[in-house]
């Protein structure tokens, strides 16, 4: 289990949410973890900070709720390593928790405007 | 792929395999690779790249396990990780698991093979499709099938009214048939059924053709076959031509049409078929009876009728359309034959039912189903046995690990955990001695089978199917849950204790394994008893004054056959006789019409009335009638005890008795030169000679009355040659020069009378073998069970002993309690096994010869040697408390 803090560094994600960013990533296409954890660097514009290797617990666990599946291939360096693509399950997965993302994101930022 | 069943095996090859965790650390691994390398490319230097690297990633090892964790699956981690901790603990104390797996194995393989045998026996479903729509046409609810005519069969097939459709077939009939050049002929059981046989009972004619109604247009035509599987893998190699090769029966040649289907072997549980052909082949195969008159009246019964119920019909309805059939049948006999004659009465005071007949017909079970009970209760009793044995064994081995348990429950071990380990241990113990069982019980039953087919003409197929295997299974798990108890047991006892006394060598006497050792001993008891007095019943039927010798050798010979005169045959056995008598170290050699100690020779009855020359009757008189002929007397060594034996000519009239027929005839009175007749029809036949009574019929027939008669029909007859001194090369050279003479003259094996006693009391043989391995494996497993709780108890009791050594008690003082304690069982156990013992003898009584139900001699015999073999297995733990190191001991604690 991650290591837990007493208080979160800035820009660190909230629960739930790297699964949904991995899944984002993926839409893409096929991808390994190191690739994904850049991507998700690169275009967050480095806001958001993770921990890069708690990306693989996540990682597997989509794996056995069948979100994603993975095989080996090689890297564009000639490396072995293990890519991960998105199931149909996991595509539908994509769309239905981007639309809950987004509405939650919608009412919190109404709740801030009102307050 | 459901997605749960994906995910379950993925996690349990995960499991089971470290694939998972190495592709984890690939990943990982990688990963880190990677970022030191972008760091590396920066120009930052190698040291602080893998640094960097590092916190950016995180810790990989915390990854890793939250990953193992992801994928692991715990219960069954578990039981791996309990299993090679039971494996561990079984080498360590070999000889334990040795002792309670074999144990165990003998009890489960006992029960697995008497459930095996009355699985095939008694419950097994005919391999036929739909066997439960099948119904028997039957007299009584008997287990086997009545026997019909086929006018009945006709009416019953014409007359269904669409509810069933009939099909008849014959008892299974061994026929000899000839092979090709050069192979002997063999013997093969054959069913003449009719056409729609294989259609009905449900078995598939898989290579070929079933049979067709013009196959069976008319009486004498359709010499046709279809062979089972096992007929055509065996004698024609399971070859495809099998379908233009033909079969000899009676000097019929039958063309093979077509093949079983594997696994199917006729209707008749224990006799199966491997040809089956029409029945209008009748009057070639069984010739000499009506056995295809279509009209009601002197026909003759030989058929079983068995009928497939049509979809929706029930068993009522079609035995009412049955029943029908049957009345206008029987109203027809009636007024051909007259409505009182005899026969019609019968037939009409005769029941007729209608029973499914979902396991086939199974005369044979009626037979079996005591002796199978008998088994199944002494292996319950052997199973039981071994299974309270494994309980002790348990607990003394837990007592063993009372400290290892009381420290690791200190430590904050879980009771639990610790349960769970025990559990599976006995789970494997259990099934290894299950695995072992199966071998066991298949070589048990093969013997069993082997030795009763010696027997009977029987044969079934026993194997370890899915039912044999359930059974044994959940004998394994039964007797897990025994060696589990005194595990359970312990740990919360050990938690209590350890509060307590703060010490882990006490605790309460095992009370209930004494009681538990003492119901063991009581069974051994009971078996040994029942064994020992079988044995002796074998031993007094062996060695019991025959009235005759036995080192005679028999020569059945045929005299008579076609293109022979009937006439010649007396002159060629005599012939035959003086010339064997010639050879040298032939004493005598006599001629007999009857055979020796084969019940099924001889008609028994008292109910025909021998009636004397004074006109007085012998009622009730159990007697019997044999054809002796020249020299037989002196051949076989029978004594005369007045008057001589039959003159060599044989004079017609002349007839010698046995003495229990003179007592029951003439009382005291002598009986030389009296006449008495067999019936009072027969002629009167003058006595000249009285013998002394000798076991004509078989080894048990006291008392029974014989008369033995001058041969008059030499067609079968056996030649009985005695030497003078018998030995064994003298025997076989005899017997090579006896064969010599013979010549062409067709004779079968030959034998002596040795030989055929053995082989009329090989069913004692067999109850007596069976009784006695069974009493051994108990005693065996009994003293297992003496040697484990007396173990236990020294353990248990290690401080005490201590004590008393440091206090000056000498170590025979520490051996005697020892040993007093075991007397303590095995006392009981003897007193309370007494009136058990003659309670379940009284149930052999009627298969005892010799000795008494009660017999002191051997009840006496039983006890010494029981407490004499349990004493011993007592004494090495108690050699054990007289070993104890007191300082040893003290160091220990």
């Amino acid at each position: 289990m991650p290591r837990s803090s007493a208080r979160p560094p800035q820009g660190e994600l909230l629960q739930g949410t790297l699964p949904l960013l991995i899944l984002r990533t993926l839409a893409t296409g096929p991808n390994h973890g190191f690739a994904i954890a850049r991507r998700i660097q690169q275009i967050s514009k480095a806001v958001l900070r993770i921990e890069q290797g708690s990306l693989y617990p996540a990682l597997h666990r989509m794996e056995l709720d069948g979100v994603v599946e993975s095989y080996w291939g090689t890297t564009e360096n000639n490396r072995k390593a293990k890519y991960y693509r998105l199931t149909r399950r996991g595509t539908r997965e994509l769309a239905r928790e981007t639309e809950r993302w987004n509405s939650i994101a919608a009412a919190i930022a109404a709740v801030l405007q009102e307050g | 792929m459901p997605r749960l069943l994906k995910r379950f095996l993925l996690r349990v090859r995960a499991t089971l395999s470290a694939q998972q965790d190495r592709d984890t650390r690939a990943e990982l691994d990688l990963h880190l690779r990677l970022l030191e390398e972008e760091y590396l490319a920066k120009g930052i230097g190698p040291g602080d790249a893998r640094r960097l690297a590092r916190r950016e990633f995180g810790n990989p090892a915390v990854f890793q396990d939250a990953s193992r964790d992801l994928f692991s699956f715990h219960p069954l981690e578990d039981l791996v990780r309990d299993l090679r901790y039971a494996g561990r603990e079984m080498r360590r104390s070999a000889g334990f698991a040795t002792i309670a797996v074999s144990s165990l194995a003998v009890g489960i393989g006992a029960a697995t093979a008497t459930f095996a045998v009355t699985e095939a026996v008694m419950l097994r479903p005919l391999s036929v499709r739909n066997p439960g729509r099948l119904v028997a046409f039957t007299a009584a609810a008997d287990s086997g099938w009545a026997t019909w005519s086929y006018a009945t069969f006709v009416r019953w097939r014409r007359a269904s009214g669409g509810l069933y459709e009939a099909a008849a077939a014959s008892d299974v009939r061994p026929f000899r048939s000839t092979r090709g050049s050069g192979e002997p002929p063999e013997e093969v059981p054959v069913s003449l059924v009719s056409d729609n046989y294989f259609d009905v009972i449900g078995a598939r004619v898989v290579f070929g053709r079933p049979f067709a109604a013009s196959d069976a247009a008319s009486p004498g035509t359709g010499a046709v076959a279809i062979v089972s599987d096992g007929l055509w893998r065996r004698r024609f190699g399971g070859a495809p031509d099998v379908l233009a090769k033909t079969i000899e029966l009676r000097g019929v040649q039958f063309a093979v049409i077509g093949v079983a289907e594997s696994g199917f072997t006729g209707h008749s549980i224990g006799y199966p078929a491997d040809v089956w052909v029409p029945l209008t082949m009748q009057p070639a195969l069984l010739p000499g009876m009506p056995g295809l008159e279509e009209s009601a009246g002197a026909e003759a019964r030989w058929l079983k009728v068995v009928g497939r119920l049509a979809s929706k019909a029930s068993v009522e309805r079609a035995e009412a359309a049955a029943r029908l059939a049957r009345q206008a049948f029987l109203t027809d006999k009636a007024a051909r034959l007259g409505a009182n004659t005899p026969e019609v009465a019968r037939d009409r005071s005769e029941s007729f039912r209608l029973v499914t007949a979902t396991a086939g017909d199974g005369a044979v079970r009626a037979q079996f189903a005591r002796p199978l009970t008998f088994l199944a209760v002494i292996t319950a009793l052997v199973l039981v046995v071994a299974c309270t044995n494994f309980t002790n064994l348990m607990f003394a081995r837990a007592e063993a690990r009372r400290r290892e348990f009381l420290i690791r429950l200190a430590l904050g071990g879980g009771q639990w955990r610790l349960i769970r380990e025990s559990a599976a241990e006995c789970l494997a113990l259990a099934a290894i001695a299950g695995a072992l069982a199966l071998v066991f019980a298949s070589w048990a039953t093969s013997m069993a089978m082997n030795l009763v087919s010696a027997l009977e003409p029987l044969d079934f197929a026993i194997g370890l199917n899915a039912r044999v295997l359930a059974f044994a299974s959940a004998c394994v798990i039964a007797a897990a849950a025994f060696g589990l108890w005194p595990c359970t047991r312990l740990v919360r006892a050990t938690v209590i204790s350890s509060v307590r006394h703060g010490n882990g060598t006490s605790g309460a006497r095992p009370i209930a394994n004494r009681i538990m050792l003492i119901g063991q001993l009581i069974v051994c008891a009971i078996l040994m008893f029942g064994a020992g007095l079988l044995l002796r019943t074998v031993i007094n039927l062996r060695t019991q004054d025959l009235g005759y010798e036995r080192d005679v050798l028999l020569i059945p010979i045929a005299a008579e056959r076609p293109g022979r005169p009937p006439e010649a045959a007396p002159a060629l056995v005599e012939d035959l006789r003086q010339r064997i008598v010639a050879i040298p170290g032939v004493h005598a050699a006599g001629v007999f019409g009857s055979a020796l100690l084969d019940y099924r020779a001889y008609w028994v009855d008292g109910s025909e009335l021998l009636r004397t020359d004074r006109g007085e009757a012998a009622a009730g008189a159990k007697w019997t009638f044999a054809f002796a002929g020249p020299g037989f007397f002196d051949a076989v060594g029978m004594r005369a005890v007045q008057g001589r034996p039959l003159s060599e000519a044989g004079h017609e009239g002349e007839v010698v008795i046995n003495e229990s027929l003179a007592s029951a005839l003439f009382g005291d009175a002598d009986p030389i030169g009296r006449q008495f007749a067999m019936n009072s029809k027969a002629p009167m036949l003058t006595i000249v000679g009285v013998m002394k009574d000798a076991r004509q019929i078989s080894p048990r027939d006291r008392g029974v009355g014989v008369a033995y008669l001058p041969i008059r029909l030499y067609g079968r007859v056996t030649l009985a040659v005695r030497l003078a001194t018998p030995s064994l090369a003298q025997a076989a050279s005899v017997r090579q020069q006896a064969q010599t003479i013979l010549g062409d003259v067709e004779a079968g094996p030959m034998t002596t009378i040795s030989q055929e006693l053995e082989r009329s009391i090989a069913r004692e043989r067999l109850t007596s073998g069976i009784a006695l391995f069974l009493a051994v494996l108990v005693v065996a497993i009994g003293c297992v069970g003496i040697y484990a709780l007396m173990n236990y108890d020294v353990t248990r009791r290690q401080r005490e002993f201590g004590v008393r050594l440091t206090l000056g008690a000498t170590a025979g003082r520490l051996v005697a309690t020892v040993l007093r304690d075991g007397a303590a069982i095995v006392a009981p156990a003897l007193a309370m096994g007494l009136p058990a013992e003659l309670a379940t003898s009284r149930l052999l009584a009627s298969q005892l010869y010799g000795v008494d139900a009660r017999d002191p001699w051997t009840l006496f015999s039983v006890a010494l040697l029981l407490s004499v073999v349990t004493m011993g297995a007592a004494l090495r733990p108690a050699r054990l408390a007289s070993r104890i190191d007191p300082m040893a001991l003290l160091r220990h604690e």
